[in-house]
């Protein structure tokens, strides 16, 4: 190129298209400016929060034509945004019926139903996340996860440890469900004063079981709760023999009607409650 | 060769035209075979009912005594068309291959005629043009070879020396001539009476749809008249009136 | 029909490809459809661990929709292209006839999609690869019962382009293309309407091109493979609605004056 034969004219459109390009650019800046500085009355809603409205989960189906998984996977990435982006009145209030929306539009999608479980308890939301496992329970039923989350649910935010043992007994016998889940139901049924049912359980993970580290535990729960049937049987022949409870363990053995005091596998003591004659299994 | 009897076209529009009124001629074995006519008398009209892209309303097409649609009878024509355009992204030789495949022709066949054929059309060495490259010239040069890529025994041409200047007009004329001298017969309309003058045997003159006159160019002119064109001119006045 | 009439078509069909492939527009679309593909990989960055799953229906979304442009870019204006440059007079003034023209049209239609279809699967196979280090055969499935949704309605956009203008029949397909992926949401109204709006969303379910049986794009997640009765069912309607569609277009194309 010989730059010697290049004219002002030849190279003017190039300098008037950078001007006009440097125009636009101010002129946006500006205008951005001023909508962020202004009064509340001109500013509609550009500063404003925009809560997500999501369409209902029979109308976004229809409006999908047949891509109701990617319809799902835009619902499921506006609630990230949604959710990871901050709501300032830290209400989330969209957030069950954007994870409703998803999990309508993709019945299948059960990380959406585990994500759920996690996040929803945590804003506020126990029922709806009860009833997102519910609808997972259906159009999943042979997944494990969701009665698991459940159980965790239900023992965190429900306090209902029966409940809980529920859920974990059912997630065990799903396909897949790691060893420690029926372990999980059985302390929960023992937490929650059901040392029956709990030791049932532990008896069948005992026999059953093939990770070494659950079969170790649930024989150590079962000596315990031997240990604590074992008081609570002594307890009761003393008070039939001498009419009252006795006033310590210790009385038990000297009154001979045990050996000696049964000790926790667990490393627990055994406490006692003179007035009522309960055993309290420690912890 | 060829024969049209009673043959009628008429454009249902907002207003009816009678675009062929009864028309019939034939074209002997060999002839070359002028259908001359002011713009819009019917010609182009009449040449496409021959080719089957047009249906006439009554009367019949014949073509060596077979139905001008049935496919033997095709198999017989090279049709060039007025203003003819092409697949822009194909080549010469690409257009010729694709024209000659669906004559039943062989790859092998197709590709041993091009270089002759584009001589003869003074289109020699372009087989690797893009037709979107091409001038009007050369279309209509292309169009030709198109038209006698399966040695057709009657070619029909429309306007086939329109766009050409006059060095093609001339090479068209010689090539029409030699093609007469192998035995071929040639319809061709146009509306350039001079060049009718020089290689016409016969000559059928159309206004309105209809044969006003049909003979041989002497015929035509007769007695005391300089020119095909002053009798055309005379004729169709005449018709007007 | 000897073996000379499908060659005639053969040589339509080919001729047509070739046209419609030195076409700049196509390499537009799949270009676009490569991004959007490529463009997945960023959807699924932010997608909370689910970047497969995202890549998978966004990635057979986008070339549902690039097939479709295709469809309706290139198929529909097709025929009306020829005629108004005059082209089809190079074909039809030839010994083929118009049945021969007109399938050869459609089948030149259908390589085009099919090439166009692989080139894009391969761009989504690629990324698929790049994040799984495998290959999902459910996605091959779902992109081959997109191609075959893809030809039927190839043959619906010729059907409309042989007696309407380029922009009605792209139109219509479109609309066509919708009402078949809403056959389902049809059916599910129909159920619950009166019965003479039962009757008319009944007659519109049979009557319009169900799409949604060519639609394996929301199972692919969840690796499914189709059995064979389902396949021998989706072929069986493709070609017998294909098959339909082309007969009627080919009726009125052969009544067509130039």
């Amino acid at each position: 190129m010989n730059f010697k034969s290049v004219r002002l004219i030849d190279i003017a459109p190039f300098f008037i298209l950078l001007i006009l390009g440097t125009v636009i650019y101010i002129s946006q800046l500006n205008y951005d400016t001023w909508r962020w500085n202004s009064p509340g009355k001109i500013q509609t809603t550009y500063n404003e929060y925009i809560e997500p409205e999501p369409l209902s989960a029979q109308a976004t189906r229809y409006a999908s034509f047949g891509a109701t998984e990617f319809t799902a996977d835009l619902y499921w990435l506006k609630l990230i945004q949604y959710y990871g982006g901050g709501d300032p009145s830290g209400q989330y209030r969209k957030l069950a019926e954007l994870f409703n929306t998803v999990t309508d539009l993709s019945p299948k999608f059960l990380p959406a139903y585990q994500t759920g479980l996690l996040i929803l308890p945590g804003e506020g939301f126990t029922d709806q996340a009860l009833a997102l496992s519910q609808k997972g329970k259906k159009n999943l039923p042979d997944s494990w996860e969701i009665p698991y989350y459940t159980g965790l649910v239900k023992h965190i935010y429900k306090k209902d440890y029966v409940a809980a043992a529920e859920e974990f007994n059912a997630a065990s016998k799903l396909p897949g469900a790691p060893e420690i889940t029926k372990y999980f139901a059985a302390l929960y049924y023992n937490q929650a004063d059901q040392r029956q049912v709990a030791y049932a359980l532990f008896q069948t993970i005992y026999q059953t079981s093939t990770d070494t580290y659950v079969k170790d535990r649930a024989q150590k729960y079962l000596g315990h709760l031997d240990g604590e049937f074992a008081l609570e049987d002594a307890v009761s022949t003393f008070h039939q023999k001498f009419g009252r409870n006795p006033a310590t363990l210790a009385e038990l053995v000297d009154k001979k009607i045990l050996s000696a005091l049964p000790t926790s596998p667990l490393g627990f003591e055994y406490k006692y409650d003179a007035q009522t004659g309960q055993i309290d299994p420690g912890k | 060769m060829l024969e049209l009897k009673n043959l009628t076209k008429t454009f249902y529009q907002k207003v009816d035209k009678v675009v062929v009124n009864n028309l019939s001629l034939k074209v002997k074995k060999g002839e070359v075979f002028g259908f001359l006519g002011l713009n819009g008398a019917g010609k182009t009209t009449t040449v496409k009912m021959i080719v089957g892209l047009l249906f006439p309303d009554k009367g019949s097409i014949t073509i060596s005594k077979d139905d001008h649609l049935s496919l033997a009878a095709k198999q017989r024509i090279g049709y060039m068309p007025e203003s003819p355009q092409f697949y822009q992204h194909l080549t010469v030789a690409e257009v010729l291959r694709f024209a000659g495949q669906l004559y039943d022709l062989e790859l092998a066949q197709i590709d041993a005629k091009i270089p002759l054929l584009l001589q003869q059309v003074g289109l020699a060495g372009q087989e690797n043009l893009l037709a979107r490259q091409m001038s009007k010239g050369m279309h209509q040069r292309l169009a030709f070879a198109v038209a006698l890529i399966n040695d057709p025994e009657l070619l029909i041409l429309d306007e086939p020396l329109d766009g050409l200047d006059p060095l093609g007009r001339l090479d068209f004329k010689k090539l029409i001539n030699s093609l007469k001298k192998q035995g071929k017969t040639v319809f061709f309309s146009t509306h350039i009476l001079s060049d009718v003058e020089e290689i016409c045997d016969q000559v059928a003159i159309l206004d309105q749809g209809k044969i006003i006159r049909q003979g041989t160019p002497k015929e035509l002119i007769g007695r005391g008249k300089k020119s095909l064109e002053e009798v055309f001119v005379e004729m169709v006045s005449e018709v007007k009136k | 029909m000897t073996p000379s009439y499908w060659q005639k078509i053969g040589v339509i069909a080919l001729n047509t490809f070739r046209e419609t492939v030195r076409d700049k527009l196509l390499y537009s679309l799949i270009a676009f459809a490569g991004l959007v593909i490529a463009a997945s990989l960023l959807a699924g960055s932010v997608s909370l661990g689910q970047d497969v799953r995202v890549i998978n229906d966004f990635g057979l979304t986008a070339m549902l929709v690039f097939l479709l442009i295709i469809t309706l870019f290139v198929g529909t204006q097709l025929v009306f292209r020829e005629i108004e440059r005059k082209t089809i007079y190079l074909a039809l003034t030839k010994p083929i006839s118009r049945d021969q023209f007109y399938l050869g049209k459609y089948l030149g239609l259908c390589l085009t999609i099919l090439v166009a279809a692989v080139m894009m699967a391969v761009l989504f196979l690629g990324v698929l690869y790049f994040k799984t280090k495998g290959v999902s055969v459910s996605a091959v499935w779902a992109i081959g019962f997109l191609v075959l949704e893809a030809w039927l309605l190839t043959a619906v956009g010729l059907l409309f382009s042989s007696f309407a203008s380029p922009i009605s029949s792209a139109v219509y397909t479109f609309c066509l293309a919708l009402i078949g992926h809403s056959s389902t949401s049809i059916w599910t109204i129909a159920q619950k309407s009166p019965v003479a709006l039962k009757g008319i969303l009944e007659f519109v379910y049979y009557v319009f091109p169900n799409l949604e049986k060519f639609n394996l794009r929301n199972e692919v997640v969840f690796n499914f493979r189709p059995d064979a009765v389902q396949v021998i069912a989706v072929l069986g309607y493709f070609l017998g609605y294909t098959l339909v569609v082309l007969f009627l277009g080919g009726l009125i194309f052969r009544r067509d004056e130039f």
